[in-house]
């Protein structure tokens, strides 16, 4: 299923149990579901609003998180 | 509506040495010294607070009761900022139910003792869980809605930059501010990333501090001042507490909402309002909320801004305390403070800061991400 993101935010000051940086953000698939997400911070350059990609469900510090992949062949 | 404020009080914003039961005593006692009025003649007591996790202080009704030496009907409201909106119109709701004449509202929160890292994950606690598992700070479901007006309108960081400068240059002429500071659109640009594209000076500070308001029916007003400024509307709504469950990002409903029941009440209309205190905890929420309030059309509210039209004595003057951004924002107490200001502007009270021929006001008091929200509408003038 393919996720489009709404927006994001890279966070320069973690919330405890994270310690380092990362980027948050909403995701829309096409059924108009929407859900919060996490992204690698090593995608930031390639983010704007309407990048698709896909979402995992991954272990947090904090527990069950979705991870969003984007799509970088659908990136310019 | 007939029910009016009578009087005012106000510690100073910023860090407080007061523990929370003597912020709220001496913006109790301020309000009742104001009109030479004794506790005994309040009916009833509502708190704003947001959180005892700040000083470790529950049971906040019974400690103001300690303080002022009485027995009495004391509340503790809780709805993340918008508590003290919240305490506000449970108040007019009291007195409208004609068991009450008189009611005193005190909004309080110590914040300033907490180390930040704590501060943060308390005050993520108004987040949806999944938000939180996330990771997502306040400022970052803010940074969220900003990005996404910045795609949708074409709004920038600099039109965030100004709303910082507009409000950090009229908290220079507010004796309770906590920063009396002016900064450029430089400096905001220039301060450090907190969530991208919100910057430190885009962010409400920590503070400590309290605020109260008298208030009473109208037939116990007049025994009191000349000058009661009334409550001519107040409306409230509440939303999904998450940001990511709402359709669209770039408004909060809640606030539409709250506005459109206040403005029914009194048969007014944004155009009718010549001052506004609304809820900056973070510079993009003024944007939003002027556009939600029906300041202007939605995605114009950076116009107003460039235009200078919220300035004081502009078309519509926002913020003239210097706001949440520089007044400061102890939660519990934001909501009555902004009262406070209203009350006084309508009064001619506020010196340097005070906008000319101001006859109606409004507060927008917003709880979590735009999930709550309470807009009350005021006038000199009775109708």
């Amino acid at each position: 299923m393919t996720w489009v993101l709404i927006s994001y935010s890279e966070i320069k000051m973690p919330l405890p149990p994270y310690c380092s940086e990362y980027i948050i953000g909403i995701v829309e698939n096409e059924a108009a579901q929407r859900c919060m997400v996490q992204i690698d911070q090593k995608y930031v350059k390639e983010l704007s609003v309407g990048t698709s990609g896909e979402i995992k469900c991954v272990d947090g510090p904090a527990g069950e998180i979705n991870r969003f992949v984007p799509d970088l062949s659908k990136i310019k | 509506m007939e029910i009016a404020v009578v009087s005012t009080g106000h510690t100073k914003f910023g860090n407080a040495s007061a523990d929370i039961g003597d912020l709220m005593l001496s913006a109790c006692k301020q309000a009742l010294d104001g009109v030479g009025a004794e506790i005994s003649i309040v009916d009833v007591i509502y708190i704003a607070n947001f959180s005892s996790g700040f000083c470790g202080q529950c049971h906040l009704p019974a400690v103001l009761a300690s303080k002022l030496g009485v027995n009495k009907e004391i509340t503790r409201i809780e709805s993340a900022c918008a508590a003290g909106g919240l305490a506000l119109k449970e108040a007019v709701l009291a007195i409208l139910s004609g068991l009450y004449k008189t009611a005193l509202v005190v909004g309080v929160e110590k914040m300033s003792e907490t180390p930040i890292e704590e501060t943060t994950g308390i005050l993520a606690r108004a987040a949806e869980k999944t938000e939180i598992r996330h990771g997502t700070i306040f400022p970052a479901l803010y940074a969220l809605m900003a990005q996404r007006h910045f795609h949708d309108y074409g709004t920038t960081e600099e039109h965030l930059a100004k709303i910082a400068v507009k409000n950090h240059k009229n908290a220079l002429n507010n004796p309770v501010a906590q920063f009396k500071k002016e900064i450029t659109v430089e400096d905001v640009l220039n301060s450090r990333v907190i969530a991208s594209p919100l910057k430190l000076f885009d962010c409400s500070p920590v503070s400590d501090g309290a605020a109260a308001v008298l208030l009473c029916n109208e037939e116990v007003a007049s025994q009191f001042t000349d000058l009661p400024v009334y409550i001519m509307g107040i409306g409230h709504d509440s939303d999904r507490i998450g940001l990511f469950e709402r359709e669209n990002i770039t408004t909060m409903p809640a606030v539409t909402h709250a506005a459109q029941k206040a403005f029914k009440m009194c048969n007014l209309n944004p155009r009718d309002i010549d001052v506004a205190e609304i809820h900056d905890c973070f510079t993009i929420a003024e944007i939003i909320e002027m556009e939600d309030l029906g300041f202007c059309a939605k995605g114009l509210g950076k116009e107003m801004i460039d235009e200078g039209r919220t300035e004081i004595n502009g078309d519509i003057t926002i913020n003239p305390s210097g706001g949440l951004k520089a007044k400061g924002h102890p939660i519990g107490a934001t909501g009555i403070s902004q009262v406070v200001e209203i009350v006084k502007q309508l009064r001619c009270e506020c010196g340097a800061r005070q906008v000319a021929n101001a006859e109606t006001g409004l507060c927008c008091n917003v709880g979590g991400s735009g999930a709550t929200a309470v807009v009350s509408i005021f006038s000199r003038r009775y109708k």
